[in-house]
């Protein structure tokens, strides 16, 4: 059997003084289109280029990011955490032998993520915050459960993975739309412009308020301070697109549109990160329960991961290529 | 007034303001890509109706910000506003689906003339030029039945044997050629713009042979097509004399 399915015991934990990490989440509304898979690769192109990551499958109630890392189940999970029988998240995160990848599992049949209450989810994100390592990725599971948008908008990248089908592309503005009326209502009970967003959506149709960016239009007109503000706290709301199982050219142009999209019906900007190709090896190393990166560590899939990890990592090189 | 979609040209086709002509052609060709009907990064966003209004407001777009002339003019338009209304370095117009009021239309600051007409279609025709095209029926039926009179899809016109076996006879379809066909078959170029989508500025710019106005030959080449089948001419010939013409005389 795998190779993997032992855990090293290397702490690739920072010590010292706390630093703060940075933290992507992997969202897209639609299930089986390879977030967790996305979210495995990401992590293990990042311990590639020398940086310590923490993978936590927050897809709770079908986490399975075990699988695609190729290791056994944990003992202890994030339900150990939540539960309080474990005070620090560093200590049910598991190393595995990939250099530099720790794990912390969401597997536990009896915990599902809308089971979490607002003071376990704050103190979750607290947690996630304080984890001492550069990076933290967060799989999410599917859906737009208040919960799994909280924990994505609580992620400096906001990654949506997506793959030209209808159905997920649908999926996936679903759960924009979703993600941002969450980030405009927090936004909303922060500045305290409840009322004015109220008035505006109980009169959309007499304004022509169609889309978050009509409404946002709409606030600046009515109050252009308010509006600024508005505009001020919800541009954090930055999504980068990822598309999965391409086939075709013609699906690589998709995120292109989607972006276009995005930019006319939201109002701001979100960034194509790339797109990975539709591959054989995917398959392959997932039924043999070992990660594409260890198995086919050469393979032109690989190489598209490594691309959209260093677009992440570095911004500058993002807008050079998009 | 609505908020709906308050942005400039440059925005719609999503370049900025100092884009050169090559990054509008392309930002125009992206942009025609992604909203037309059959992608499916439209899907649950935008219905079929709302994303035909972009696609009007997007050829409006390129119609004023690929013509070098017409762009400066927009320009020049763009920067009398922000100096006017500090915080704004943009003019605003209005989306089609919005058009509830009178909005300011890019296409009214290009041509003067046009300056004070009042509420636009989608295409930036006042309502008014566009009742004016609408010939009835029964008055097209009755003129085609009248001797000594020709008809197109567009028209009726008084027939004139000496031109028409001139038409007939014509080797060299120049834009001045068409132009006069154009004015013989009483078409304007308002109507010939509205029938064949092209923009007033691209059908100028082909019947003065002005061809370093124009796009990139393909383009062109589609835009004689139209011209040709609404004025009645043998499309083929009429393409093929006119890029000569305009290969010749230096065309992209």
């Amino acid at each position: 059997m795998s190779d993997l399915q032992g855990y090293s015991s290397k702490n690739v934990f920072r010590t010292g003084p706390q630093l703060p990490n940075t933290i992507w989440a992997i969202g897209g509304g639609k299930g089986g289109i390879g977030k967790s898979f996305i979210s495995s690769s990401l992590a293990m192109c990042l311990t590639r280029m020398g940086k310590s990551v923490t993978l936590v499958d927050l897809d709770l109630g079908s986490a399975n990011l075990h699988t695609c890392l190729g290791i056994k189940i944990p003992n202890e999970s994030l339900s150990d955490f939540v539960s309080g029988r474990v005070d620090d998240l560093s200590k049910i995160a598991v190393t595995t032998e990939i250099p530099g990848l720790n794990f912390i599992s969401g597997f536990n049949d009896a915990l599902n993520i809308a089971d979490l209450d607002m003071n376990a989810k704050q103190r979750l994100i607290t947690a996630l915050r304080n984890i001492q390592t550069p990076y933290v990725i967060l799989d999410l599971g599917a859906g737009t459960s208040e919960n799994t948008l909280d924990f994505f908008l609580a992620a400096d990248q906001k990654i949506v993975a997506v793959t030209p089908e209808p159905t997920s592309i649908e999926n996936a503005y679903r759960f924009m739309k979703a993600a941002f009326y969450r980030r405009l209502r927090q936004a909303e009970g922060e500045l305290g412009i409840q009322s004015l967003i109220e008035a505006a959506m109980d009169s959309r149709n007499q304004h022509g308020i169609r889309s978050p960016a009509d409404l946002i239009r709409h606030i600046a007109s009515v109050n252009p301070e308010a509006g600024l503000r508005l505009q001020t706290k919800i541009s954090d709301f930055q999504l980068q697109l990822l598309l999965n199982q391409v086939r075709t050219r013609e699906d690589i142009e998709i995120g292109t549109s989607m972006k276009s999209v995005c930019r006319k019906y939201f109002g701001i900007e979100s960034n194509y990160l790339g797109y990975i190709d539709h591959d054989n090896a995917v398959w392959q190393a997932l039924r043999k329960r070992r990660p594409l990166m260890v198995e086919f560590p050469y393979s032109a899939i690989v190489g598209q991961f490594l691309r959209v990890t260093k677009n992440l990592i570095n911004p500058q090189s993002l807008r050079a290529v998009v | 007034m609505s908020q709906r979609e308050q942005t400039n040209y440059y925005e719609i086709l999503e370049i900025t303001p100092d884009a050169a002509a090559t990054e509008i052609h392309k930002a125009y060709q992206r942009a025609r890509q992604t909203y037309s009907q059959d992608n499916p990064a439209l899907y649950s966003m935008f219905s079929p109706e709302e994303a035909r209004e972009l696609l009007r407001l997007i050829d409006e777009a390129y119609s004023v910000l690929g013509n070098q002339a017409t762009r400066k003019n927009y320009d020049e338009s763009l920067g009398n506003r922000s100096s006017g209304s500090p915080g704004t370095s943009s003019k605003p117009i209005q989306t089609p689906s919005a058009a509830t009021s009178t909005p300011v239309r890019p296409m009214e600051v290009v041509s003067a003339t046009k300056a004070q007409s009042a509420p636009s279609s989608p295409m930036g025709f006042s309502s008014e030029v566009s009742d004016q095209y609408k010939v009835k029926r029964s008055e097209l039926q009755k003129a085609a039945a009248t001797p000594g009179q020709g008809r197109t899809s567009l028209s009726t016109y008084k027939l004139d044997d000496s031109f028409e076996s001139e038409i007939t006879n014509a080797s060299e379809f120049d834009g001045g050629f068409l132009q006069r066909v154009r004015l013989y078959k009483n078409i304007s170029i308002d109507k010939m713009s509205d029938a064949t989508r092209i923009s007033r500025p691209y059908l100028m710019a082909v019947e003065t042979n002005d061809y370093k106005s124009l796009p990139a030959a393909v383009f062109v080449r589609g835009f004689v097509v139209q011209i040709a089948r609404q004025l009645g001419l043998d499309e083929n010939r009429a393409a093929t004399s006119y890029m000569k013409l305009f290969k010749a005389g230096g065309g992209k």
